[in-house]
């Protein structure tokens, strides 16, 4: 009996073990790339980033110097006047003047050794016009329902400017947080793509029109000063290539299976041809104070 | 006395037929039915490849020749037959090809237990002379001698070493079949679909081989008579029972068991065949666990099993009316116990209150099929196969605790907790399958269906009671969701003769959906073609467009039974998929043959999740969860085997390419994740005599992709996160895959007349580990080398990197 049991361990003893190690990741033919940054706001002016990135294998001395860079952005079709600047990292700050709603915005940046890229974007209109409703539960769980004309293939964004004026005079500002955290969301099952980002580091709800022109912004307050609380709205309108933008960073994120190969990719998008990185546009409006 | 003898048997066998020959002429007596009397009279069996056709009239005189010699002279004459006596055995052949069929003395030794049954033993190796591409025909004689992962033969394992199949994920029951995304293959069992085949996360596929018959694998050129889903059908058939004896298996092997009986319950008319397995890993678990919870305040308890039982009554009215009664059941069901007691003192009163908290989780899935199979002949060129049947998935997650506190001598209070999240997707379906032949020229299949699909994807229930000394308090909590869709379909198809060379299969499907305020409707055209060129090569070519109206929902690639399906809707529409495929195929001489085959496929409406939620997807938001796509893949498959009485080797290669097109992730297309350029298998077996064989099988296949962030900026101060950026889903190229099964199995004849296996197998013999999970493991590396103050590496997780196996099993 003593044998059998020895026996059956032995034999059992390979299914509980598991083995890890490390492989090369510099045969999957990655190049480095020309990567762009940049949110470009309407009616400011825009800024927008380049750099040279390297393939994550490529540690050491890897030169990230742009050599030779080339770069042209074309509204509406004809060429922009932009100036450069440098930055850390060696990379450029591209400069130019503002952009109105509808301008369609075209660039193109290479540089010696680098494949060139292209990107494009179209700057939205401002936030439609809307009315929001301010509710606070039994549990001091805030929402604003914010209802507004639905326009296709449109996509809103929001967050929540919270202003308490002490009886002391004094005033605490900030951003309130989504109620459950950044770490665990409430899912509003009325809106399609819930999503909880921040722009600026400073969360923002984002949705678009299958949200049926209503949607409820649940937050929540962690100050606990007294005195007057004010709330406002932060409002963007989002170009599709940034709500994509920042779903696919909130999927980075907040999906447990992202870095383990075992979901599926929503969380790469680049609108970037040939490169890395993001170039698209908003506008953004804000709403007046509502006092509690 | 013999020719008397065989004389008087002639008359007595023939009389009825020649009466009937006179009185209703118009039912004159098939070759087939003919060739039964022989087979009757002279106790031989007959040889035939498939495509002949004997189910032509036989328009000759009354066979009252003595010998078998005239007899088969008589029945063959002028129907363009050849035949050739070998013993017990009378090969035909076409008139007009040298090629005789070549499996045929493996075949004959491998259906001895039911040659006295199947009075004409036809040839199995139905793939040789298909007119379809992509088809493989797996029989019962693979299974008995093949590759055992954890002693049990499997479908599905046998199924993903063919050429065009990748696996996915190490260990899991994974098909992707030319390009296909795993959830578009169409499981039959029986002709009933199946929507969960695997048990222990794919370790074991629910399909029993014990029972099964043979398994028809298409991945293109599909005829008409299958739909439903995109990218390949798996049509396993089970075995009949013994209408004369009783036999069976019993098998222990390292994990599980099985037995399997057959035998008549009415001699010659009504028989039974049932085959059940079980695991018995919770017999070794649960005496573990106690054992290492012995006089501890903390005990676990884990328990795993899995069973499945095959059970079918079949009656035989007559020859050409049978009635089969089968049911399927199969369950997984995992669970996790964790206690725990503990004793607080409160000083100032000396009082000692006692707590023991209890928490469990469970999690349970598991298909129910049961089918009513009417196989009618209306006439010697016109059968009816009709079915009515149920097939039920579901599956389980629950969890409960338990809390209780005795603080006083006369007070006990206690909280129990239970909850359940539970999914189901059933089918109700009717089905009516017409074979009828005209002609020598045409064999038209033609049929209906009807199927209800009842899909109920989240029950969830909570139940809390609360007992406070004399106060009871119970809550409760149950919600369900559920959705119905109606899936109509009807088909065609006529495998036509056209002249000596060329057969075609022609045909064509119509299903619908009918759901919630939406209907789509779709046709879809097959055609294949085969092309003899000489007696040992033929070309074939094919296209063929699937439809799938219905969508598996997953939040991942792990194949959970988490998982659950709902239909198309006015949002999701069925997807599809086209595919052309040809080759040429060769049986050379020395029994080597030679298969090349190339396709090209295209896929739409595919979903891949968003990605956001946990393991449950959110059935409120699933269609809101999904983004829809395209996929297209191409390559080229090649089989070289070779074969003789004792040995058999085969060798697989596959260069294929997969993509997709998920707009919302990337704009342009990008590597599916089992885009695996090349796939190599090689397999080989040796009879050492009739009581020893081993068997080899090595696979290659590239490393799969995952996604990572692949491009990086130096952090802009030292000790900071550099920032990382991904470039397209699918980038990084995970090491290449491979592994050698190696198995014997030692066979021995009991002083009954048994057959006794020992089987002993290896899998992954050399022990490497192959990917499970990897990732990009990011950590600092503050050398003078590295201005990056980070390194990045690859890290894989394999899991298993070796399984033993044993099993010991008694055909009796």
């Amino acid at each position: 009996m003593k044998h059998i049991f020895k026996s059956i361990l032995l034999l059992t003893l390979p299914l509980l073990s598991g083995c890890r190690y490390s492989f090369d990741i510099n045969d999957s033919g990655l190049e480095p790339r020309i990567c762009v940054m940049s949110y470009i706001c309407s009616g400011e002016k825009a800024g927008i980033e380049i750099y040279k990135t390297v393939p994550v294998y490529a540690t050491g001395n890897a030169d990230m110097t742009l050599v030779s860079p080339s770069y042209s952005l074309r509204c509406n079709g004809e060429e922009v006047d932009i100036s450069s600047a440098e930055v850390p990292n060696d990379g450029l700050m591209l400069n130019s003047q503002a952009f109105k709603a509808g301008d369609v915005l075209e660039l193109t940046v290479g540089a010696e050794g680098l494949e060139t890229v292209t990107a494009r974007t179209t700057v939205p209109g401002s936030f439609p016009e809307f009315t929001q409703t301010y509710g606070l539960d039994e549990d001091g769980n805030r929402s604003i329902i914010i209802e507004h004309k639905k326009e296709a293939g449109s996509y809103y964004g929001a967050n929540v400017e919270y202003r308490i004026e002490g009886e002391n005079g004094v005033v605490y500002e900030g951003f309130a947080f989504p109620i459950e955290g950044y770490d665990e969301i409430s899912i509003d099952n009325n809106a399609y793509s819930p999503v909880v980002t921040y722009i600026n580091d400073k969360h923002i709800f984002v949705w678009d029109d299958e949200a049926d022109g209503k949607y409820e912004i649940k937050f929540r307050d962690n100050t606990i000063s007294k005195g007057v609380r004010k709330y406002r709205l932060h409002l963007y309108k989002l170009s599709e290539e940034m709500y994509r933008k920042l779903n696919a960073e909130y999927d980075a994120d907040s999906n447990p299976f992202a870095g383990l190969g075992l979901s599926s990719p929503s969380f790469t998008y680049s609108n970037i041809d040939n490169g890395a990185g993001w170039f698209c546009a908003y506008s953004k409006s804000i709403s007046d104070w509502m006092i509690e | 006395m013999k020719p008397l003898l065989k004389t008087a048997l002639t008359l007595i066998l023939f009389l009825p037929l020649m009466s009937g020959v006179s009185a209703a002429t118009d039912k004159l007596p098939t070759l087939r039915e003919q060739m039964k009397v022989i087979h009757e009279l002279f106790d031989v069996n007959f040889i035939y490849d498939s495509s002949l056709d004997l189910d032509i009239p036989y328009k000759g005189q009354p066979m009252t020749g003595e010998s078998l010699e005239a007899c088969l002279e008589a029945l063959f004459k002028d129907t363009g037959i050849n035949y050739e006596i070998n013993r017990k055995y009378v090969v035909l052949t076409k008139a007009d090809s040298k090629k005789k069929p070549k499996d045929y003395t493996i075949l004959i030794e491998e259906q001895r237990d039911t040659l006295s049954e199947s009075i004409i033993t036809a040839l199995i190796a139905k793939d040789l002379n298909t007119t379809q591409t992509g088809f493989k025909k797996i029989d019962r004689k693979t299974f008995d001698s093949g590759f055992a992962v954890m002693s049990s033969p499997d479908i599905i394992k046998t199924i993903q070493q063919l050429p065009g199949v990748a696996s996915g994920t190490e260990l899991l029951s994974g098909m992707y079949v030319r390009g296909g995304d795993g959830s578009d293959n169409l499981y039959l069992l029986d002709g009933v679909p199946l929507y969960q085949v695997s048990h222990l996360l794919g370790l074991f596929s629910s399909f029993n081989t014990d029972v099964t018959e043979s398994v028809d694998f298409y991945k293109s050129g599909f005829p008409a008579r299958y739909g439903g889903r995109l990218s390949s059908v798996v049509d396993v058939r089970t075995r009949e029972g013994d209408f004369n004896e009783y036999h069976g298996l019993f098998s222990i092997g390292l994990l599980d068991g099985r037995l399997q009986f057959e035998g008549p319950i009415v001699k010659g008319k009504t028989s039974f065949n049932i085959g059940l397995r079980r695991s018995w890993i919770d017999v070794l678990t649960e005496p573990v666990c106690l054992f290492i919870s012995r006089n501890q305040d903390r005990d676990y308890r884990i328990k795993y099993a899995f069973w499945d039982l095959n059970a079918g009554i079949t009656h035989k009215f007559a020859d050409d009316n049978r009635l089969s009664l089968n049911l399927y059941g199969g369950r997984d069901a995992a669970k996790f116990i964790s206690g725990e007691k503990y004793t607080e003192k409160e000083n100032v009163l000396e009082t000692v209150q006692e707590y023991y908290n209890e928490a469990g989780i469970g999690l349970e899935w598991g298909n129910f099929i049961t089918s009513l199979d009417w196989d009618y002949k209306f006439a010697d060129n016109h059968e009816l196969e009709a079915k009515a049947y149920f097939s039920r998935y579901a599956s389980r997650f629950s969890f409960n605790e338990f809390i209780r506190q005795d603080a006083m001598e006369d007070i006990r209070n206690s909280t129990y907790k239970n909850g359940v999240n539970r999914s189901r997707t059933s089918d109700i379906g009717l089905k009516a399958d017409f074979s009828w032949r005209p002609s020598d020229r045409h064999h038209f299949r033609y049929g209906t269906s009807l199927q209800l699909h009842l899909y109920s994807p989240e029950y969830l229930g909570e139940n809390t009671v609360v007992n406070q000394g004399d106060t009871l308090k119970n809550d409760r909590f149950s919600e369900d969701d559920f959705k119905k869709s109606l899936e109509p379909a009807a088909y065609i198809e006529d495998e036509i003769a056209i002249g000596q060379n060329l057969t075609a299969n022609l045909g064509l499907r119509y299903s619908a959906i009918i759901t919630e305020g939406k209907a789509y409707h779709s046709l879809q055209p097959r055609a294949a073609l085969r092309l003899d060129l000489g007696d040992y090569t033929s070309i074939r070519a094919s296209y063929s467009e699937m439809v799938q109206n219905d969508h598996q929902i997953s939040t991942n690639y792990l194949a959970l039974p988490t998982n659950f399906w709902m239909p198309s809707t006015d949002r999701i529409a069925p997807s599809r998929s086209r595919q052309i495929s040809a080759g040429a195929y060769f049986n050379l001489p020395h029994n080597i043959r030679l298969n090349v085959e190339g396709y090209y496929k295209t896929m739409s409406n595919l979903l891949e999740f968003k990605g956001k939620w946990g393991i449950y997807p959110p059935i409120h938001l699933w269609e809101k969860a999904v983004v829809i796509g395209k996929g297209r893949s191409w390559g080229m498959e090649t089989e070289l085997s070779w074969s003789d009485e004792n040995t058999s080797l085969t060798a697989y290669y596959t260069l294929s390419w997969s993509q997709r097109l998920f707009e919302d992730f990337h704009p342009k297309w990008y590597n599916d994740r089992n885009d695996n350029r090349h796939k190599l298998t090689l397999t080989g077996t040796r009879k050492f005599g009739k009581r020893f064989e081993m068997y080899a099988s090595w696979n290659f296949h590239s490393g799969g992709w995952i996604t990572a962030a692949s491009q990086t900026l130096a952090p802009e101060h030292i000790g900071d996160s550099p920032q990382t950026f991904y470039e397209k889903p699918n980038n990084l190229k995970l090491p290449a895959y491979h592994r050698l099964d190696v198995g014997m199995n030692f066979r021995k004849t009991t002083r009954r007349g048994n057959e006794s296996i020992w089987n002993l197998s290896l899998y992954n013999a050399y022990c490497y580990p192959n990917t499970f999970i990897a990732y990009i493991d990011q950590s600092y590396d503050f050398t003078k080398e590295n201005i990056m103050g980070y390194k990045f590496v690859g890290e894989s997780f394999g899991l298993v990197p070796l399984l033993p196996s044993f099993s010991y099993t008694l055909r009796f």
